[in-house]
């Protein structure tokens, strides 16, 4: 049997978090992890090194593209794919599975469903 | 953000630069107002050199026949009736020899002392012959006084005199009147004509001199002014034939005074500016007053102010000639539109800064109320989802419930996407844009729903392409959300006409949707657009609000009712309109109106 996958979801809305697990983790194929701190985020990374983060671009506290950046700067989290999840997306600038990729970084946008969820994951991690 | 933020810049950079233009102008034409106030006009006087010759001969003429008269009747002695009989020929005949003289030769002084000296002699001689040294004959000569005080200097007038009387007293001597008892008074008419010389030959000369120097003195004002004055000034008789000009005149013309004296306005003139000129000569002769008159001469960029003074002749009030003079206000008035141009300048800049902080203003809007609601609404989806995951015993309601509410999330989402869009276009990129060309893009998008719709296209498009000035994505944005409309409102099928084409403005109208606006002018021209349904029409009453957001008439999966609002807001921003006419089970028909690109 394959191992499962392990995903990072850091989203200021908690309840999305919590629904999210729950969904993901009903298919069998991933273990999740979710926090709504970008701080305690980055700190989970670094502990459990998940195969790919989810993480929300529009946060307040520390927001997400710092978050990011502190991602990439670190050695232990530099080779972890992230696809930013956003609000501010008009649908049809997005592909299929409302994914793109814009200046080497993947975007998924909001509100998501479990299933694009699934489909960005498994084309990421292929 | 950053690009918002250089672009505000700019454009506030822009409008401080127009406003400094604008003070500058402001400035200059204060200064140029002040300017042609300060230079005067006055009227010329000519100086009448006619009659001369005229006068000069009938002073002569009345000296002669006098002079004749008296040797005539003279009791003078047969001895001398010859040589008297020759006298009064020569001197009767000296009339004839004047008439052949040529005027010019009376322009000079020089003329009466000749006369002068001629005439004294020949009263001498007449005296003489005719034996009339006692008589009062010798009174003849205070004419000669009088015309020899107002037309030679006084040292002339005495000099003649003096020898007149010196030789008088010769002829009083010679007669032996002398030693009469009357010798006395004979002898007192010497010193009396000598000292009526001086006392009127002084007075005169004293009068003129000062008449001369106030003549001399206004001449010189009036024609330094003339001279030195900015404006072109000339003179024109009632047949518009120029009888002088000024240097400034003369440098407009191009030519040397010869060339222009004598000729006609209309020489130097085209036919309509003539005539008008003609006209106000007319008119200033029959009514002698003043007029002023504007004349422009757009093409070549000249404006300028005629003045048309009379010149009344010094005794009547007749008007002889007539003054005119012309001011070039080309300069103000190319400051004056210059200036016009330059406020229109600021004021779009300001417009456009305003629109900008607006689009801006809304763009923050649009951003903040994403994230406000995109997020709960994921939290809505991951939430349902998660409630179908979890619930045990699921039915077909269940599956069915959590469909709906996730189309309920979707029309949410649509909203937000709508407003998202338009407000991101912060700034919209005009490009000349082929209007039959993105409408048939627009339906080969919609081409799916077209065939499920059992919709029939119609074109009707012109010959040649029609350009618009427009932003190729929001327009489309605009084509698409009336064709949709068109499609929706035809639930069994129909026909969407579109329709293209250009119009003059004739006149602005009330339709809804629009008021009076300001976007195009009568006589513009505009790129029209019409697109047709065949479909269920909007009722009368609804009409005017079909364009408020949120307004829909369509069922709730169908519309968010932003469409149109949104289309409408498109369409002002392009500087355009979009107007509805519509019945009820007939059909729909948008009517846009474009700015052509080539504006």
């Amino acid at each position: 049997m394959e191992s499962k996958k392990k995903i990072l979801i850091i989203d200021d809305e908690e309840d999305f978090c919590f629904f999210v697990k729950g969904n993901l983790e009903r298919t069998g194929e991933f273990d999740v992890l979710a926090t709504s701190s970008g701080k305690e985020g980055i700190k989970l990374a670094r502990a459990e090194k998940p195969d790919l983060i989810f993480l929300d671009l529009n946060m307040p506290g520390m927001p997400g593209d710092e978050v990011a950046q502190t991602l990439f700067e670190r050695a232990d989290t530099q080779a972890i794919p992230l696809v930013f999840l956003t609000a501010l997306v008009t649908k049809d600038e997005m592909g299929q599975d409302n994914m793109a990729s814009i200046g080497g970084y993947d975007y998924i946008a909001k509100p998501v469903t479990t299933r694009e969820l699934v489909s960005v994951i498994r084309e990421i991690l292929v | 953000m950053q690009e918002n933020q250089a672009g505000k810049i700019e454009l506030e950079k822009q409008l401080l630069k127009y406003a400094e233009d604008l003070a500058k102008l402001n400035h200059a034409l204060k200064k140029e107002r002040e300017h042609s106030l300060k230079s005067k006009r006055t009227a010329l006087k000519t100086p009448d050199k006619s009659g001369n010759k005229k006068q000069i001969f009938i002073i002569h003429l009345m000296v002669t026949i006098v002079v004749s008269y008296l040797t005539i009747f003279g009791p003078s002695t047969d001895r001398w009736l010859i040589y008297s009989q020759i006298f009064i020929a020569i001197y009767l005949s000296s009339n004839l020899v004047m008439l052949y003289v040529p005027n010019r030769y009376f322009i000079e002084r020089a003329i009466f002392y000749y006369l002068i000296f001629f005439h004294s002699i020949m009263i001498c001689i007449g005296m003489y012959l005719s034996g009339n040294a006692g008589t009062e004959f010798f009174l003849i000569y205070f004419l000669i006084i009088g015309l020899a005080s107002m037309s030679t200097s006084l040292n002339y007038l005495m000099i003649n005199t003096t020898v007149f009387a010196a030789v008088y007293g010769y002829i009083l001597y010679n007669k032996g009147l002398l030693g009469t008892e009357m010798g006395i008074s004979y002898s007192l008419r010497l010193p009396f004509m000598i000292i009526t010389a001086l006392f009127f030959g002084y007075i005169v000369d004293v009068l003129m001199k000062d008449k001369a120097r106030d003549l001399k003195e206004s001449e010189e004002k009036y024609r330094s002014l003339v001279e030195s004055t900015n404006d072109s000034v000339y003179m024109m008789d009632k047949d518009c034939q120029y009888l002088s000009a000024n240097s400034k005149a003369l440098l407009e013309y191009g030519l040397p005074e010869n060339q222009i004296v004598g000729k006609k306005f209309s020489d130097f003139h085209p036919p309509e500016e003539a005539d008008e000129f003609a006209r106000n000569i007319k008119k200033v002769f029959e009514t002698g007053k003043t007029i002023q008159y504007e004349v422009d001469n757009e093409e070549r960029g000249k404006w300028g102010i005629h003045t048309l003074s009379p010149i009344e002749a010094a005794d009547t009030d007749k008007v002889k000639a007539v003054s005119v003079v012309s001011m070039d206000i080309s300069e103000r008035v190319k400051a004056g539109k210059e200036l016009k141009k330059t406020y229109g300048k600021l004021i779009e800049t300001q417009n456009q800064l305003i629109q900008n902080e607006k689009m801006a203003a809304l763009g923050r809007l649009a951003s903040g109320l994403a994230h406000q609601i995109r997020n709960p609404l994921e939290i809505i989806i991951m939430g349902v989802e998660f409630l179908g995951n979890t619930m045990n015993n699921q039915d077909l309601h269940h599956e069915k419930s959590i469909q709906k509410i996730k189309q309920a999330v979707n029309r949410t989402n649509q909203i937000i996407t709508d407003f998202l869009r338009f407000s991101r276009k912060s700034e919209m990129k005009f490009e000349s844009v082929d209007v039959c060309q993105l409408l048939d893009e627009s339906v080969r998008l919609n081409e799916h729903r077209i065939h499920l719709g059992n919709v029939k296209i119609e074109r009707n498009y012109p010959q040649l392409p029609v350009q618009v000035k427009a932003d190729r994505n929001l327009l489309e944005q605009v084509f698409m959300n009336l064709l949709n409309n068109g499609i929706d409102a035809m639930a069994n099928g129909g026909e969407i006409r579109i329709k293209v084409g250009t119009n003059i403005v004739v006149h602005i109208d009330d339709k809804p949707g629009y008021g009076t606006n300001d976007y195009f002018k009568v006589g513009e021209e505009m790129a029209v657009v019409e697109i047709e349904d065949t479909g269920m029409g909007i009722p009368e009453d609804q009409l005017p609000n079909v364009f408020e957001p949120f307004f829909t008439t369509k069922e709730a999966e169908k519309g968010t009712g932003l469409g149109l609002s949104l289309a409408h807001l498109i369409v002002d921003r392009h500087r355009g309109n979009i107007n509805v006419q519509s019945e009820v089970d007939k059909g729909t028909k948008f009517t846009l109106n474009l700015q052509p690109a080539d504006k």
